[in-house]
């Protein structure tokens, strides 16, 4: 836990949780920019910034000014902290300010867009595909076999979240770990793949082709 | 991954400075944008500083400093009493002006074009998704001030239809917008003292028109008698005065004298 987050922690909650209203938002944040600046806490954070491991340190609001500062200013963080993060919000802004924070610092040589999910380069892409096609939940259910039973259906909610998260940020390591994860061949595969279409579908035509073209998904690429 | 057509689109209408109707503005009333904050920032802007950006989710066109040019010089008064000034230089700015229909349906084109548009409008995170589609936008066409038309007006004061407000973007590094304080507003300063006091939201949501909570109250009572604070702490026949206002009507301001 870091010291001067812990201290920051309400200022940080005032500035950036829209429910306090726009003068409480712009109040704190003009306090805590000044504080910042003076007392050198920006400093102190970018050097505690890399043992957080903690997703509880912050409410979700402020994990998404935090997410921005450290984006902003290049501070790279612990890779558990962020695959918590992906998979404790649904929200898409903190998924995908942490996948990009977890992939900005790497320069991706590999373009390829048929990588198996498993051998895929990226060390932090890998570990979150890895958990997208075996969810911790599923995991746990494994060995209840009532529970299991009740629930046939492969839940795909957090691979349809993380991928949209790849999609949307659009690099072309993200491009290349989405293709991966609607390659992978697991129970959730169809319904992801199904889900992937549907997405395709909303698009004008001219956005589908470059999606085709770039993600190269059996049965959709050459299809058209 | 967009569509060529839907890029064109967006870059036929990010302009140069020159020829923009932010250097029309700025020609006729100088490179200045003003700033409205609460009173405890008085001493702060007493001598130059950086505005701070605005950073919360809700905010009309993301992480930006939001100002207006010195055009509209009371068009933000909503925000606060005291007015900051500061100068800007904007020659090298790409301009997005979102006070054209047209520039306006590029951005939709390309909002509708993202993998996230569904959660959008299908999930509870909408402020969330807005927030980081209009950052992504600024940053994938290096936007660095959007000219809009306020969305929230304080009645009397702001013009939303003819008032412009500016978002203006500060660079971390290439294509990452800034989120403390302002390089580019830079030298804000207290120059604006206003005698009156908005409600932003009412029960909780933001709200359309801020009434003036003062002035038409002023305005219907009859007899005011003004009074500069500096006197009206030192004058002894003050209790009578007010005592006597009581009695007759009318009401007493005091004010700052200049």
């Amino acid at each position: 836990m870091s010291a001067v987050l812990a201290l920051a922690a309400d200022f940080i909650e005032r500035t950036s949780n829209p429910a306090y209203g726009p003068l409480v938002n712009e109040e704190y944040g003009l306090r805590l920019a000044t504080l910042w600046e003076s007392e050198g806490l920006d400093r102190e954070l970018r050097k505690e910034a890399s043992e957080l491991s903690e997703v509880g340190t912050l409410t979700a609001h402020g994990w998404v000014w935090f997410l921005e500062w450290a984006r902003a200013h290049k501070v790279e963080l612990n890779e558990k902290l962020l695959i918590n993060l992906v998979e404790r919000w649904t929200s898409i802004l903190i998924q995908v300010r942490a996948i990009d924070i977890g992939t900005q610092a790497s320069e991706w040589l590999h373009r390829d867009a048929s990588m198996r999910l498993e051998f895929f380069p990226h060390p932090f892409l890998r570990r979150l595909l890895i958990r997208c096609v075996n969810p911790p939940e599923r995991a746990a259910l494994a060995d209840d076999s009532a529970e299991r039973l009740r629930s046939e259906t492969p839940r795909t909610r957090h691979a349809e979240s993380v991928l949209v998260s790849l999609l949307q940020l659009g690099r072309d390591v993200t491009l290349d770990a989405a293709s991966s994860l609607l390659r992978h061949e697991w129970d959730g595969q169809r319904r992801l793949l199904e889900f992937y279409g549907v997405l395709l579908e909303g698009l004008d035509r001219e956005s589908q082709n470059v999606w085709i073209e770039r993600l190269r998904i059996p049965g959709y690429y050459g299809e058209r | 991954m967009i569509a060529g057509s839907i890029r064109l689109g967006v870059e036929r209408e990010i302009t140069s400075f020159s020829g923009s109707l932010l250097e029309q503005l700025t020609d006729a009333h100088g490179s200045y944008g003003i700033k409205f904050v609460q009173s405890r920032w008085a001493a702060h802007y007493e001598t130059p500083k950086s505005l701070k950006i605005s950073e919360t989710p809700a905010l009309t066109w993301g992480t930006a400093t939001y100002i207006t040019p010195l055009a509209f010089p009371l068009s933000s008064a909503l925000y606060g009493r005291i007015g900051v000034v500061t100068d800007f230089d904007a020659s090298n700015w790409k301009i997005f002006d979102a006070t054209k229909p047209r520039t306006r349906l590029a951005y939709l084109r390309w909002a509708r074009a993202q993998p996230v548009y569904a959660d959008l409008l299908l999930t509870v995170h909408s402020t969330f998704t807005n927030h980081l589609l209009r950052n992504q936008f600024r940053e994938e066409f290096e936007i660095d001030c959007v000219l809009f038309h306020p969305d929230q007006e304080a009645d009397a004061h702001t013009d939303s239809a003819q008032h412009v407000w500016m978002a203006v973007t500060d660079w971390a590094s290439h294509q990452c917008i800034e989120n403390t304080l302002s390089q580019r507003l830079r030298n804000g300063r207290f120059c604006v003292l206003l005698d009156e006091d908005f409600a932003l939201q009412d029960h909780g949501l933001p709200i359309r028109t801020a009434n003036r909570q003062i002035e038409p109250v002023t305005n219907r009572i009859l007899n005011p008698t003004p009074m500069p604070v500096s006197r009206a702490r030192i004058d002894a026949t003050l209790p009578g005065q007010i005592a006597a206002i009581y009695g007759s009507g009318g009401y007493l301001h005091v004010y700052i004298e200049p």
